[in-house]
């Protein structure tokens, strides 16, 4: 029986291509080029290009003007 | 895309805290336009968040995440209302859902019109973890914060929003169009063969 592998020994398997991770298992914050991000980034600009509404922007101002009275203190 | 956005420096003083509030903004109203879909609505939503952010701003650890303590602000906000005014919101939601026509496809081009009616049909957990993974680029890990829940959740619920989009969308996930006998077989079928 020279000669001959061990019959309880393990083999190794063959060689086969290394699998493509599906397209839905891609971490999406790395995607850009494809509809859905593109879009999304696209419906976020429209909004981001928006006037902040003045009722925002006084709400905002109301901390500015604390912060000038501490600034006083 | 770029690589996620790392949280930004995060503010000291009360000045500082308000120029980080302002720019925020576009991305707070964006946050609350995807909540909820009537632009007013989600300005109400970030007036009331905000509200709440001033009137708290003791509670700021200077030297934490500004961004993420602003979303979950403006997040629990939205779900609070929510639980508040589940029927009539269920009744809004209802009928602006049913004016709703489907999305059309044409050629794999998604109008962003088109978009923006899939993007509404979506729940809220898909919603939002989209506007903050997809449209804002942040990191699992602080949307996953935002969210209260594990980063797992948000990376499943950003797999599975985006498939559902494209199913409304009647695109793959490459962009590119079902084909029309794909397109015909019910929902269930075409989730089956993603």
């Amino acid at each position: 029986m020279t000669g001959q592998p061990p019959e309880n020994k393990i083999k190794a398997p063959p060689d086969r291509p290394r699998r493509k991770r599906p397209a839905e298992f891609t971490p999406a914050g790395r995607r850009g080029d494809d509809p859905i991000t593109r879009n999304l980034k696209r419906v976020y600009e429209q909004v981001a290009a928006e006037p902040i509404p003045p009722d925002l922007m006084k709400l905002l101002d109301q901390l500015g003007d604390r912060t000038g009275e501490d600034d006083d203190v | 895309m770029s690589e996620p956005r790392k949280a930004p420096p995060s503010p000291q003083t009360q000045g500082e805290i308000r120029e980080a509030l302002v720019e925020l903004m576009p991305n707070l109203r964006a946050f609350a336009r995807s909540l909820c879909s009537n632009p007013a609505r989600a300005d109400d939503l970030v007036q009331d968040a905000l509200v709440k952010a001033l009137a708290n701003i003791e509670r700021f650890e200077p030297g934490t995440n500004l961004r993420a303590w602003m979303f979950t602000i403006l997040r629990n906000t939205y779900y609070s209302d929510l639980r508040k005014k589940r029927r009539e919101v269920e009744d809004s939601e209802g009928q602006h859902a049913a004016r709703l026509a489907d999305a059309p496809n044409q050629h794999g081009v998604v109008d962003l019109e088109d978009f923006k009616v899939a993007f509404s049909k979506l729940n809220n957990d898909h919603r939002e973890v989209l506007t903050l993974v997809g449209a804002f680029g942040l990191p699992y890990e602080e949307a996953a914060e935002i969210c209260g829940c594990a980063v797992g959740t948000v990376k499943s619920r950003v797999n599975r929003a985006r498939k559902r989009l494209a199913e409304l969308l009647g695109i793959d996930s490459d962009g590119a169009p079902l084909g029309e006998e794909v397109r015909s077989l019910p929902q269930g079928v075409i989730a089956g063969s993603w």
